[in-house]
């Protein structure tokens, strides 16, 4: 597919991707979540999630729902509260404010 | 799924409306499931933890909506990526009916998985 690349278009384009992304994921994690019925065998699974590749994995994920949680804001604000007059500047507060949390909770987890 | 003589009721405009809608209450959902179950390593991954969790039918019925929530909004923001590309009328109703099967085939697992835990019982 082929956009006209606006300033505001990247943050459809990203919440398009992160949606994707996400989708793929609830998928995995409610399949994997389902292996709660098999104790032993939950047990082996879960020290994989130990591994410093997935914690950091993890710490992407919370990057990805938060990017496309705030842009949805954007875009609620955008669909109710005429946030149109407003978007671009809207879009810079989304991606400010996600790369802050992204740091925080880097710091949260890692320090 | 064709737009035509349909009607606004099947042009897709409660899809978009419901879309804000879950999108709205998921936003409060997925940061609750956050601090709930990825609070610590072991809030979301030592078994006796979970369970003792879910025993709780509150905590059962937050992740029934969840399930259902989450896997609605995912599976229809795809499936209006997926309208945005040409499809034949027979190639569109494979593709959706694809992700339909995909969402109660998932959907069902999740409550399955909540509804016969061992603690629930």
């Amino acid at each position: 597919m082929r956009y006209v690349k606006h300033y505001g278009t990247w943050g459809y384009i990203l919440h398009r991707l992160s949606g994707l992304a996400l989708t793929g994921y609830i998928l995995i994690h409610i399949y994997l979540v389902s292996g709660l019925h098999n104790r032993p065998a939950w047990r082996s699974e879960m020290e994989i999630f130990r591994h410093p590749l997935l914690i950091v994995l993890e710490w992407c994920l919370f990057s990805v729902v938060i990017y496309h949680a705030l842009n949805g804001l954007r875009i609620f604000m955008i669909d109710y509260f005429n946030g149109a007059r407003y978007q671009k500047q809207l879009l810079t507060a989304v991606l400010v404010l996600s790369v802050i949390l992204f740091a925080a909770m880097g710091a949260v987890m890692f320090i | 799924m064709s737009f035509k003589y349909e009607g606004a009721g099947t042009s897709g405009s409660f899809a978009w409306f419901f879309q804000r809608i879950t999108g709205v209450v998921l936003f409060i959902q997925v940061l609750a499931h956050f601090y709930i179950a990825h609070n610590t390593w072991d809030a979301g991954h030592d078994w006796a933890t979970i369970i003792a969790r879910l025993s709780n039918p509150y905590m059962r019925t937050f992740y029934l909506v969840f399930v259902v929530l989450g896997l609605y909004h995912g599976l229809n923001g795809l499936w209006s990526i997926l309208r945005d590309y040409h499809m034949s009328a027979g190639k569109r109703k494979l593709v959706f009916g694809l992700v339909v099967t995909v969402g109660i085939f998932i959907g069902t697992l999740g409550f399955i998985t909540m509804l016969t835990l061992p603690a629930v019982q």
